[in-house]
Order: structure tokens, then C-alpha cells, then sequence
């Protein structure tokens, strides 16, 4: 069963239905940057998901008569983020097929689980990777990867080659594939590896 | 949100999708999770800020929908809610909470089931008659700065006046702010129309259709106005609203009535079910009063004052739940 700040999400759900504010505030703290990760995914532009999803909270409050009763919300507001995801593209001008494609995408891809953007445990696992890499490997890579920052941007503020970077970015991915293959185990385990 | 120029825009999309899917499985679980640790740095504290302000903005008016199926036999069913706390502690949880909770209200729900009417003291001093089948709902602390009921069904307020203080009743798209008055709301869900009368005071009323507001109107003592809610149209009228009010003494009115509303009255004001028999039933109009008199007694009036056979099954003859009332051709 779902548990934020140790009381049932199911509880939670059902004081945020009759108007409890605390509730609706712990079940938010708890979501919202989740869900705007996750809408970051889909639209490629963080301010604007804020606004999404904080707008979507607003609209949540509201009607708040209307949700059924669960064991958990994370179902629907994925569900209704995504949507409005999409909406967002559309209104972009986004062509039907890339449209079509980043649906795709969204529909199967494991970057688009909403158990990556909530479970906690799954975050203690990946830090507990990346904490394994040595010092110089750890702060390349997660220049590389976790600000997206080019090879060239970090060799030059490193003052390093790009070689050396593009060396360490590889030897943290080796690194991190060899801790990766029990946790894929684990997330079996966990059921929410569906497709791999 | 600006519209960028359409076919960088498609290409970064189609860029991004792409390079992902040429990611192995691994390095997209590590992307993943990658993403994950982004959380940090997004501001959930200020995000909530906002949201709480445009909630307390009220910017919208508020909407009720048809979760209350209930007909249950309790009167009053308080859901006190004083802090999360007190929920954990009936999970047997040890506490939990950080020290960012705030004082939770309660909320205070007051069923009237059908075949019965009540009435409400509510804390401000303001009386609130239910009629059959109605439900009201409010937050404590009912102080000065939240005198605020939900409606579901037929209520007859007198309110009472507090300096400085609004008081106000929200049911199905309508919105009514009093200050200080005598007036009748009837807004069962089942209904097309939403009525409001005023006997004594002032009332500011809005009705708003999916967030825009369609009819903004001040009433004045002896004003009826009524809603449509499938035409979405109103009509306002200054008469004698007597008949309107009945209810509340105990009367069950009908005036120049069809089959169809006499029978919905019935079922909420006995707690029956109607049957109808002919279609050609439906045109009969009924005009007759009501006062304390028992389902059988209603029934007997119903059938002498018309071309109609008229029958009463209490329910343990018919052995159902509820007792029922045919109209059937003579």
C-alpha cells in the first residue's frame, strides 16, 4: 500500500476529497516534481511544465468531488499530465507524425514510467551507483548526463581534452552497467520492468 | 505559452525522440534515473505557494457533482478532521508530520433522507430547514470568514446577519451571497431547474457554466428566479411565493402540476417509488395541498380528484424495500 509521510495515500484521498487542506498538500509535495519531470519529457521545457502541473493542481482542488475513491492517485495525474502534455504540442504546432512518434514513445518507453519519477527507492539505487565512480569519472559523467552539457562545454571548463571526457563518460557508463544488472534484477523484481 | 517557429520546433521533438530510442535498454534505465535525481532542483515550495493562492483566489465558481447517491439513515454524519495527526494515530501510526502542517478544518455533513424533513442550527446562529432527500455541507470553523454551504436538493435559510460576514450557498453551478436573509433554494440534482426565492433581505446570485459566469442577479424580497440547467437560461419573477416555501410548514403543494413532478415529490417527500403505467398519464396536471397527511390519505385525494386509478403498496405487502404508489388508467 501506498504510504506518504507514513499515512495511506488511500486516506489521504479521501480528507483531500472533503476539502482537507494538509491532505492536498502532502499529496502535492509529494507528486509535483515527478509530474513535472515527467511533462518535461514529453514537451522539452521546464518553466512551462511548471506551469502545467501547477495549473492541473489548481483544476485538481476544484474538482475535487469528482475523483474516485483509489489506493493511490498516481494512475490518474500521470494520466491527466500526460494529456495535457500533449495538448501543449498540439497547440505548438506540432506535426501529426512527430506527434504520433513521441506518443509511441510515451506509450512503452521506460523513460516515461511514472515509478521513475516517484519511487523513491529506485532513486537510492542510482545514487548508490554513481557514488561508486570515482571523483573525476562522477563529476564528468553527471555533467554529461545530468546537465546535459556537450563534451566540448565540459573539456573546456574542465580544462581537459575531449578525449579525456568522452574516456570517463564511457568508463562510468561501463561502471554503471555492471551496478545496473542486479538492479534490473530488483526492478523485475519490483514489477516495473514491464517490457525489458 | 508563444508559439515558436513550427519546423525548428518539429525538429527538435523529432531529434529528441530519436536519440533516445537508439539508447540501449540500460542507458535508458540510467537516463531514467538520471532524470530522477533532477527532482532537487525543482521548487516544490514555491509551486505550492502559487497553487494555494489561486485556490484562495476562488477564482472559480464552486461545482458540485453527483457523488451523493446516498439515502442513508443517518441524520448527521460528522467527518471531524482536526489534524492528520489524529487520522495517523487511528491507523496505530507513530506520528509522523513535519512542521509544516497547518490547522485542518472539519467538515460537517448534514443528510436529510427522503420521507423526512429537518432542520439545522448552524453555529453562526443562522436556521436552515432540509426538505426530503437534501444534503448540506460546511466547513468548521463556520467563523465570519467562511460561512460557506454546499446544497444538494431543497433548503429553505434564515440567516443570520453578521457584520462583515458573507454568507454563502453554492449548488450546481449556482451561487448565491446573502446578507442576512429569508430565502428558498431548491436544486435537487435529479432537476432540471434550479430555483431560488427571496422572502426577507438581499441576494446576490451567479450562475456560472463551465467558469464563465452566464447570469449575475440581485434579488430583491419576492423575486423567484429559476435556472434551466439544460437551456442554460433563466427566468425572474416577482410574485407570491408561498407556495414555494410550503414545504417547510409541512405542506406539499402542487399548483397546476404535471404527473411527472407530482410523482418525483412523492418519492422524496414519503421516501416511495412511483410507477406510471400509460404514457398518457404524463399530461394530467394536479393543483391540490397537502398538510400532514399520511401516503395512503394522499394517494385516496389523488385518485377522487382524477380520472385516475391510484394505488398504495406498503412494502412489507409487496415485500421490497420501498413501498410503492401506481398511476394507472381507470
Amino acid at each position: 500500500m501506498q504510504k506518504i509521510e507514513n499515512i495511506n495515500e488511500r486516506t489521504l484521498i479521501e480528507r483531500f476529497k472533503v476539502g482537507d487542506e494538509t491532505a492536498f498538500e502532502l499529496l502535492f509535495r509529494f507528486y509535483y516534481a515527478g509530474l513535472v519531470l515527467y511533462a518535461n519529457q514529453i514537451i522539452l521545457n521546464r518553466p512551462d511544465s511548471e506551469e502545467i502541473v501547477q495549473d492541473f493542481f489548481v483544476q485538481l482542488w476544484e474538482d475535487r468531488l469528482k475523483i474516485n475513491s483509489a489506493d493511490s492517485l498516481k494512475p490518474y495525474l500521470f494520466t491527466c499530465i500526460k494529456n495535457r502534455a500533449f495538448n501543449y504540442l498540439k497547440s505548438e504546432g506540432i506535426k501529426e507524425k512527430v506527434h504520433q512518434y513521441i506518443r509511441a514513445q510515451v506509450e512503452e518507453d521506460i523513460l516515461y514510467d511514472p515509478d521513475i519519477y516517484i519511487s523513491e527507492e529506485l532513486q537510492g539505487e542510482i545514487k548508490r551507483a554513481i557514488d561508486k565512480l570515482p571523483d573525476r569519472c562522477r563529476e564528468i559523467f553527471i555533467k554529461s548526463r545530468f546537465k546535459g552539457d556537450s563534451n566540448d562545454e565540459i573539456a573546456n571548463e574542465l580544462d581537459i581534452s575531449k578525449r579525456t571526457v568522452e574516456t570517463q563518460v564511457s568508463k562510468a557508463l561501463r561502471i554503471l552497467r555492471v551496478e545496473l544488472k542486479d538492479y534490473v534484477g530488483l526492478l523485475f523484481l519490483l514489477g516495473i520492468l514491464k517490457n525489458f | 505559452m508563444k508559439k515558436k517557429n513550427s519546423l525548428l520546433t518539429n525538429q527538435k521533438y523529432e531529434r529528441s525522440v530519436q536519440e533516445h530510442a537508439k539508447l540501449s535498454d540500460e542507458d535508458k534505465l540510467i537516463k531514467a534515473h538520471l532524470l530522477y535525481l533532477q527532482k532537487d532542483e525543482v521548487d516544490t515550495d514555491g509551486a505550492y505557494s502559487f497553487v494555494k493562492k489561486q485556490i484562495q483566489k476562488g477564482r472559480k465558481v464552486f461545482r458540485l457533482y453527483e457523488q451523493f447517491s446516498r439515502v442513508a439513515a443517518i441524520l448527521i454524519l460528522p467527518l471531524l478532521l482536526v489534524t492528520i495527526w489524529s487520522i495517523s494515530k487511528i491507523n496505530n501510526r507513530p506520528e509522523p508530520l513535519n512542521a509544516k502542517q497547518q490547522i485542518v478544518q472539519s467538515v460537517q455533513e448534514v443528510v436529510c433522507p427522503v420521507g423526512t424533513r429537518s432542520k439545522v442550527l448552524l453555529p453562526d446562529g443562522s436556521n436552515v430547514w432540509l426538505n426530503a432527500g437534501t444534503t448540506i455541507k460546511y466547513n468548521l470553523p463556520f467563523s465570519s470568514a467562511n460561512r460557506n454551504i454546499e446544497l444538494h436538493g431543497e433548503a429553505f435559510l434564515d440567516v443570520a446577519k453578521m457584520d462583515n460576514s458573507e454568507f454563502k450557498v453554492y449548488s450546481n453551478n449556482v451561487e448565491v451571497v446573502v446578507h442576512g436573509t429569508q430565502f428558498n433554494f431548491r436544486s435537487y440534482n435529479r432537476d432540471d431547474r434550479v430555483e431560488v426565492c427571496l422572502v426577507e433581505g438581499s441576494i446576490d446570485l451567479n450562475i456560472s457554466v463551465e467558469n464563465k459566469s452566464i447570469k449575475r442577479a440581485k434579488l430583491k424580497p419576492g423575486d423567484h428566479l429559476s435556472y434551466s440547467k439544460d437551456e442554460k437560461s433563466t427566468e425572474l419573477i416577482n410574485q407570491n411565493l408561498n407556495k414555494y416555501i410550503a414545504w417547510r410548514k409541512g405542506l406539499l403543494v402542487f399548483d397546476d402540476a404535471p404527473l411527472l413532478e407530482v410523482a418525483r415529490e412523492l418519492e422524496r417527500w414519503y421516501g416511495v417509488e412511483v410507477e406510471i403505467t400509460d404514457e398518457n398519464l404524463l399530461a394530467y396536471r394536479y393543483t391540490t395541498t397537502f398538510e400532514n397527511e399520511s401516503i395512503q390519505q394522499v394517494v385516496d385525494l389523488l385518485e377522487l380528484s382524477s380520472s385516475m386509478k391510484v394505488e398504495y403498496l406498503p412494502k412489507s405487502e409487496i415485500d421490497s424495500g420501498k413501498s410503492k404508489v401506481i398511476f394507472k388508467r381507470k
